[in-house]
Order: C-alpha cells, then structure tokens, then sequence
C-alpha cells in the first residue's frame, strides 16, 4: 500500500482550484479521480475529504456547484471555478511556487 | 474580504441547517452512485462495487460531520445537540427542574419588576425634548428657625420676570401656578385642576396639541380674551371627544374662555397633573396678594448648569429674595422630581440583587448535589470519547437553558408583581396633599419594556453561567483526584455547606432590613398626630364665588346644616387640613408692630377656622381651654406646643396677646402639635384662630371636617345634598376621610416596608430550601452510617440531634455573618428611616430568632427522614 501523505493546509484548495481551473467543471467524484490521477496512487485520501474543501471554496466564492445529469444520465453537483476562484488561484500558485522553492533550497542546504 | 463572507455564510448556514443536510445527502449519495458505476464498469459485481465505493469515499457520517464543521461552526452544532439534550435532562428531573425554576424565576422576576421601576423613574429621561436641559429655579430660603425649610422652587414674579428678559443662558424661562376653576354648562358643574403657565412652556418641552395651538405670548397679557387648553383626559369627559371644541368658548368660574387646543393623551408639565391651562399673566404693580410662580427653564445649548446658575444669580443679584446673601440654584427637573425616591429605589436594587444571588447560590447547591448524582453518566461520557472542555460545555448550556426558563417564568412574575406594585403605590389622587403624599413619581411610566427584557435575558445568561460555573468547575478538579471518592465527598459538603452559610447571611441582612424598615413604619403609623383621625370625614367645597363675604356665608351655612345631620357629633370648615402641603404664612409678633417693621420669627402656619373645627378633628387642648362660644372668640387664639415652646413669648403663653398688622389675639390655649407636613417631619409653629380665610385660587375650595358617630363615609351623600341645595353652582372634592389622609401620609414608608419585607420572606424561604436540600443531601449520603449508628442503640433524639446539630452549626455562622453584615450596611438605611435607629436592637433581635425557627423548620424533615432510616436496608444498600 501506498504511503499516505498528510497534505499540508491549504495544498488541497489549491488542487481543486487548479483540477477545475484547467478541466473545467467537474462533481466531486471527478475530482477524486483526478487527484487520484495526479498523485499516481490510488486511495491517496478518503474521497470524504474533500467534502469540507468543497464547502470552505464555495462559501469564499471562489467555486460554485449546481446540479447537473452526468453523461451517464446520474445526477451530480458540478462546481466550476468563478471568476475570484481564478484571482485566487493565481495567487495562490505564486505563493506556494515561492514557498516550495524555499523548502527546496532549505532541505538541500541541510543536506 | 472572503473570511467575512465565508464567516457570515456559516452563520446563515446555521439557520439553513436542515436544507444543507439534505443537499449533502444527496451529493454523497450521487458520488457513491458514480463511484459504483466506475467499479462496476471494471468488472465488480453489484455488491462488491457498492462496497467498493463505500470503502472509497471513506464514513459517509464522518464526511457529513467533517462538511458539518466546514459549513458551519462545530460548536453551534454542538450547541444544537447539548441544548436537545439538556431539555430532555431538565424534563427527565422534573422536581429537581421544578425547584430550580421557581427559585430562579422569584429571584430574576424580582429584578426585573425592580428593574422595570428603577429605569423608568431613575434613568429613562422625561418625555421631554432635551429633558436634561430643563432645570428649576430654586430662591434663596428663608431658613428662619421654627419656619418651614422646604425648598420650592418659586420665585417672586419681578425676579421670573427678570430672568426671563436678561438671562442669556437659559433658551427658556417659564412660570407656572396651580389654580382651578369650576366648569359649568356641560353637565354638573366640577371643580377643575388646572395650571397657569407662561406660552414658552410648549415649546420648551416640545409639545404639540393634538388638536388647535398652543398659547401665543400676546396671550400672556391681561386684558386680553381669555383662552383655555384642555387636556386630553378633560377632553374626553367633559365634551365626548368633539373635534369642534377647538374655537367654543366654555365657562370657567362664569367667564367665557375660548378653546385654542387639545393637548394628547399623557402631556403634563413635569410631575404636575392639571386638567386645563391657562397663560399666566404676571401681576401687575397694584396687585394684593402675590402668588409666586414655580419657574423653569431650559439651558440654552451648550451651556453648563454651572455656568446658568452664575448667570441667573447675577441677574437676580438685586432681587429682594437674595437679600438673605443665599444663592438661587438650578436643579435638574428629573434630579428634583426623584430625589426623594432614589435613595429607596436603590436599597431596593441592592435588595433584589441578594435575592437572586441567593437564588443563585441555592441553585448551584441544587447542581452540586446532582453533579455527584451524575458521576457515573459523566463517566461514561468521558470514556466514548467526550473531553473535559465537551463536557463542561454541555454543563454550562444544561445550566444556561435551566436560567432560561426560569428568566421566562420570572419574567411572567415580573409582570404581576408589576401590577401589585401600581396598587401598592397608589395613592389619594390630589395635588393638595403634595409630592409626600405621592409613594412613587412617574407611576405610570413603569412597565416592564424591552428595555426590561433586554435585561432579564442579560441576567438570566449571567445567573445560568453563574451558577453554572461552580459545579463545572468542580468537576474539573473532582477529575484530578478520581480515586479518592471520600475526600471528595467530603469535600464536596464543605463547599455545600459554605455556599449555604452564604445564603443564611445574605437572607439575614435582608431580614434585618425589612425588619428594620417594619419597625420604623409601625413607629411612624403610631406618632401622636394631634388629632383624633377616627370617624372624621372632610372634603372640599366651592361655591360659585370662592372668595368675598358670599363665600363665608356659605361656609358658615354649610357647617350649620352639617351638624345638624343626624350621627354627626362635630362639624367645622378651615382653610388647612393636616397634611395638606399648604402653608399660609403670617408675620406675626409678641407685640404691636408698626408698618414697615417686620417682626423676627418664627412665622407660625396660620389656620383660619370655624369653632367647630375643634371637636370635628379632635384636637386635643392640653393646656389653658378652646374658644369661647360666639363673637367674642374672634379675640381669641389657639396656639401649637412647637410654638408655645419656640421662644416667641417669653414666659407661659396662655393669656398672652399676638399681634399682626391691627389685629391682635389672645392666647386661651395651647394644642396638641400637628405635624402639617408629614408624620415623620418634626412639630412646626401653628397659630389658629377664628376666621374665615379664602383658599388660594389653586385650591378646590375651603375644607369641610365632619365628626360623625359612627362610619363617617355614609354623610358623604348628604354633605353633597346640602351643598347642592345652598348653591346649584357648588363643587365638592377630594372626599376622605382623616384616617384615608393619614394613611396615605405614609405611604411611600409603607411601599418600601412592604417591598423590602416580601424580598427578605423570599430571601429566608430559599435559604431554607438551601438548608433542606444540603441536610436532606447528608442524611441520604450518611444513611449507612446512621443506620450502624441506629443497629447499635441510638435513640431517635439522638440520631435527629445528629442532623440539627448540622444544621445549627450552619446556621450559627450564617446568623451570625448575616447580623455583622447588617450591621455594618445598616447605615444606608438611615435616611428613610423614622424613629428607628440603624442598629435597632429589636430589628435585629426579631431577625437572628425568625431566622433561627426557619432554619430548624427546614431542618426538621431531613431530620425526621434520618430517623426512618432502616438499619437492614441502610447495610444492605452498599
């Protein structure tokens, strides 16, 4: 089994945003399956969790769902980036691109 | 700028609670479905994929709870559930509950109705615009020994007149009189109580008529056609609400005054009541008699009263009141209206915040034995997981939800206690006898208003998280030590027992004060009054003329046909009752004086009265004789104690000649003092004599005593026949009878004793519950004990002694806290104190032993409980 990671606050806001960024909408499902994707490993998280980010986006304004039929005629909620959910993701990115950078450098220098 | 909205989100997501968890639902629900659809779609069966799925998406009631905590906050939700479940533990203990309830409500009701009348006279401004502006003038007194020291706000008409012309730093100066008419020509004629007042005073107090205008300064002047404003009341009564009154021209004494307005429902002049009123229009140079108006005024903008008060004196230096080297003062017209009430009313505040401490205190205990009755479920709360910070949480909503209710049913309390308190307070109502007469200013205001509620819900969440704390607090530490169930135990009584000695003092002090107050009223409804109230009717009379010789004839025939009424034993008219708030002034001098001297004081109340007047009122003679029969009384005088000992004569008396202008009279006897301005004020100088003395025009006629021999209310009746007979025209007022007068004379003693005596009697019954529930609480704890005890031969008595001693160990300290307590506070009693001092030893003898039989009553059943305990089953129990 897979070793599971403890993702670090924030980072899965920012992979939602991203997924419906770049996918376009997508239910809850879809974006399990493409964290799953993106991670290479299966069963990296209870799909559960991402209930609550869910939530914590949409009240912020930055996703919105709506009820939709799926192409398997099964009802789904699609959320979609809005147009602040964009501003933020931006801003985002920036700010874990600058941190990750400086972990990077801190780790090799320990080393 | 998204935290706020995502914060006001989660509270509306709160009140959305049930449609969120339906959306939820439904979305797990679909995401399970699509799930399936995938591992189905991979070759699983149906089964296998729904687990699969299930696996996946990890508990759906932890996703549903994790989305909970993101969509809302955890801990309203908490709240939600603790709240549930604190209902169903409160309605489970239903008599604990119930106990806990009423102790609450009687002590938050208590508050809430003291509350209710400490903001509406105390706080709540005047229903004025700018009512902290307004400020009455106060002249310099007299203050000669042996006159009267009340300060009135009134000032000679050339000094009103002077401030309202030069005074730069008041925006307003009004004058006002009381003066009354009788109204003919719509119905039976009546007496109206009506005010003269300046123009300026509408204005200044922001009122609008409700109907027509109110007065122009132009009407001021005399000379000028006379003009009325009615009040709403008036209006109603008198002339059926007719819009088109406004213009007519009504009968007031005879003349004909036009109607210009109507004012609405309620509007008085500050704590002055009238019917109607009239401009007032200064005296001019050559008038006799000068009446000197009440003044007030409004401080202009920004001026300080401070600084008005130096502008007025300034302009007022050269008046003829200043001559004393005194200074006029400014008080503010709500500083004036409830100085006499506020000392009280916060006594009262205090009182009623021991009361619920109490009630407090009482409910703790209540929690504490209840806690150690909960042990186990809070066990077993802890081991499924619940921390201590879960589990205190729940305590204090448990507590918050029981002070709730108990606000909610006190305030239903407060609402009838509200009611009691208006009849309580209700007095006789007529303006003659004063603001003395009056137990409570602004009765009508008091109503128990949001502003009220506002404060009970305050009181009820702090009393519920008060009282809360204590056992919450206590269960924190009872964890740190789990093994040693005695000590706790043990522990746990010291703490019940130290909060009970709490209660017993706290209801003590109180104890001590409304028996302090108790006695003080039984003193003062025992003074020597002067005169016999039993059996005495009086009332007043106006004829169509209240003044001139047709006056006195009518007066003089009124007694005649009085005394000759069958059951009356004494009939006689005067121009002053006891206790009315009257003085008529004369200077009067031991011997002649020439014109333009003045003699030195005192200046005793001069009464003008028929020789009947007498025996009708009882007065007593206690030295020298009463009049003669027939003219040659006119020579003759009565005069007080207070008078006789004032150092006026020197040497005894009687038979001594007063002199006032080219009158003079002889002293025949000296009489039981009156205490004219209240039973509790000290005896004043009082000249009686012979005569027919006109009432003052704000007075509803002369006064009439009658004697009967038995109930003096049937003559009412006939007294009104008569009247009606000697002149159609003629009013009658005021009918009472001396024993109403006097009662109502004390009052407002009478209020307080009665307040001050409920709170403590509830005071003493919740901490004798207290006592019950912590004595009925040791003997089931120790009913082992007492049952080995009672296996190996203790008698009845002593086992029940083993409980009393409990108890008068208890309340020992408690009394003994309670009395010191009392006695170090006692002093701010003082003041609405009468004949009673502080530490009135009887006071607090009387409170130690009542409290001492409650507490052996409360005592009594555990006691008795302890005796019934069955040694078999006591040892068998553990």
């Amino acid at each position: 089994m897979a070793e599971r990671v403890e993702l670090l606050q924030g980072t899965l806001d920012l992979i939602v945003l991203r997924a419906l960024s770049t996918m376009g909408p997508q239910h809850a499902y879809g974006l399990a399956s493409r964290l799953e994707q993106v991670a290479e490993h299966p069963l990296l998280l209870n799909q559960g969790t991402l209930y609550p980010a869910l939530v914590r986006l949409e009240q912020k304004g930055w996703i919105k769902g709506a009820w939709q039929r799926t192409e398997s005629n099964r009802e789904a909620k699609y959320y979609r980036i809005t147009r602040a959910g964009s501003r933020a993701l931006e801003k985002q990115a920036e700010r874990w691109r600058r941190l990750a950078g400086l972990v990077d450098k801190l780790l090799v220098n320990e080393l | 700028m998204s935290g706020l909205r995502r914060f006001l989100l989660r509270i509306s997501a709160f009140f959305r609670h049930d449609a969120a968890e339906e959306d939820l639902a439904r979305e797990v629900a679909a995401h399970l479905a699509l799930l399936e659809d995938e591992y189905r779609r991979r070759g699983m069966t149906r089964d296998e994929a729904t687990f699969a799925a299930k696996r996946a998406l990890g508990s759906t009631a932890h996703t549903k709870d994790l989305h909970r905590d993101s969509r809302s906050f955890a801990w309203v939700d908490d709240l939600r559930r603790d709240a549930r479940h604190a209902a169903r533990m409160l309605a489970h203990n239903s008599s604990f509950t119930a106990v806990a309830v009423l102790t609450l409500a009687l002590g938050i009701g208590a508050n809430t109705a003291i509350f209710s009348v400490v903001n509406a006279v105390l706080v709540r401004p005047l229903p004025y615009a700018d009512a902290d502006r307004l400020v009455l003038v106060f002249a310099p007194t007299r203050g000669a020994p042996g006159v009267s020291n009340r300060r009135v706000p009134a000032l000679f008409p050339t000094t009103f007149d002077a401030l309202r012309t030069h005074t730069r730093s008041l925006s307003h100066v009004v004058g006002y009189v009381q003066t009354s008419s009788t109204l003919t020509g719509q119905g039976d004629p009546v007496r109206l109580a009506g005010i003269q007042v300046s123009a300026a005073a509408f204005p200044m107090l922001g009122a609008l008529p409700l109907l027509g205008r109110t007065f122009e300064p132009r009407e001021e002047a005399s000379g000028v056609n006379a003009v009325v404003i009615l009040s709403y009341a008036t209006w109603q009564r008198y002339f059926n609400e007719d819009a088109a009154v406004v213009g007519k021209a009504i009968a007031l004494d005879g003349q004909g005054h036009t109607v210009v307005g109507v004012m609405p429902d309620g509007f008085t002049l500050p704590n002055t009541p009238a019917q109607y009123w009239v401009p007032y229009t200064l005296p001019g140079p050559n008038a006799g008699a000068v009446i000197s108006p009440f003044v007030m005024a409004r401080l202009r903008d920004g001026v300080s009263r401070q600084a008005a008060e130096d502008d007025v004196n300034a302009v007022a230096s050269g008046s003829a009141e200043r001559s004393s080297g005194r200074l006029y003062e400014l008080v503010g017209v709500q500083d004036e209206i409830v100085a006499s009430v506020r000392p009280a009313l916060l006594i009262l505040a205090a009182a009623v915040g021991l009361v619920l401490l109490i009630a407090c205190v009482n409910v703790a205990n209540l929690l504490l034995a209840r806690l150690a009755v909960r042990e186990h479920e809070m066990a077993v709360r802890r081991a499924v997981g619940a921390g201590p910070g879960r589990l205190i949480r729940q305590l204090l909503t448990e507590n918050v939800l029981l002070a709730l209710i108990g606000g909610a049913a006190g305030t239903a309390l407060a609402f009838g206690g509200i009611q009691v308190l208006r009849v309580l307070a209700t007095t006789l109502d007529r303006r003659d006898l004063g603001g003395a007469g009056v137990s409570l200013p602004r009765l009508d205001e008091i109503a128990i208003d949001a502003t009220a509620l506002t404060f009970t819900v305050g009181v009820a969440l702090l009393t519920g998280i008060a009282f809360g704390l204590l056992p919450a607090l206590r269960y924190l530490r009872s964890r740190s030590h789990e093994m040693d169930v005695l000590r706790e135990r043990a522990g746990s009584n010291r703490i019940r027992g130290a909060l009970v000695v709490a209660e017993i003092a706290m209801a003590v002090m109180l104890l001590v004060g409304g028996a302090l107050l108790m006695h003080s009223f039984l003193r003062l409804s025992n003074v020597e009054t002067g005169y016999d109230p039993t059996n005495v009717i009086t009332f007043q009379a106006s004829p169509r003329r209240s003044s001139g010789p047709e006056a006195r004839v009518f007066a003089e025939q009124l007694v005649e046909r009085l005394q000759s009424l069958p059951g009356v034993s004494a009939a006689g008219y005067a121009n002053n009752l006891p206790l009315v708030q009257l003085s008529f002034g004369r200077d009067v001098g031991a011997r002649p004086y020439g014109p333009g001297e003045a003699p030195p004081p005192p200046y005793p109340g001069l009464h003008g009265i028929s020789p009947g007047f007498v025996n009708a009122m009882g007065m007593t003679v206690v030295e020298g004789r009463s009049f003669t029969e027939g003219e040659p009384a006119r020579r003759e005088a009565l005069i007080s104690r207070a008078f006789a000992r004032s150092g006026f004569f020197d040497g005894p008396p009687v038979g001594r000649q007063i002199y006032s202008g080219r009158n003079a009279w002889e002293v025949v006897g000296i009489v039981e003092d009156f205490r004219q301005f209240g039973l509790e004020q000290q005896p004043q100088s009082e000249l009686y004599i012979i005569d027919f003395l006109p009432p003052p025009p704000g007075l509803s006629g002369t006064y009439f005593a009658v004697r009967t021999e038995a109930d003096p209310t049937a003559v009412a009746q006939s007294a009104r026949a008569i009247v009606r007979q000697l002149d159609p025209q003629a009013t009658v007022d005021n009918i009472a009878t001396m024993e109403q007068i006097v009662s109502n004379a004390i009052s407002r003693p009478r209020l307080y004793a009665v307040l001050l005596g409920i709170f403590a009697g509830v005071a003493v019954a919740l901490a004798g519950i207290g006592i019950y529930g912590v004595l009925a609480y040791v003997v089931a704890q120790r009913a082992r004990e007492i049952g080995i005890r009672m296996a190996l031969g203790a008698r009845r008595a002593q086992v029940v002694g083993l409980v009393l001693r409990q108890s008068a160990v208890l309340t020992a300290i408690g009394v003994i806290a309670g009395v010191s307590g009392a006695a170090a506070l006692s002093r701010y009693l003082e003041d609405i104190l009468f004949g009673v001092r502080p530490l009135d030893p009887p006071a607090f003898v009387v409170a130690a032993v009542a409290f001492t039989l409650v507490a052996l009553l409360a005592a009594y059943g555990p006691a008795r409980r302890a005796t019934q305990v069955d040694p078999l089953v006591a040892l068998r129990s553990e």
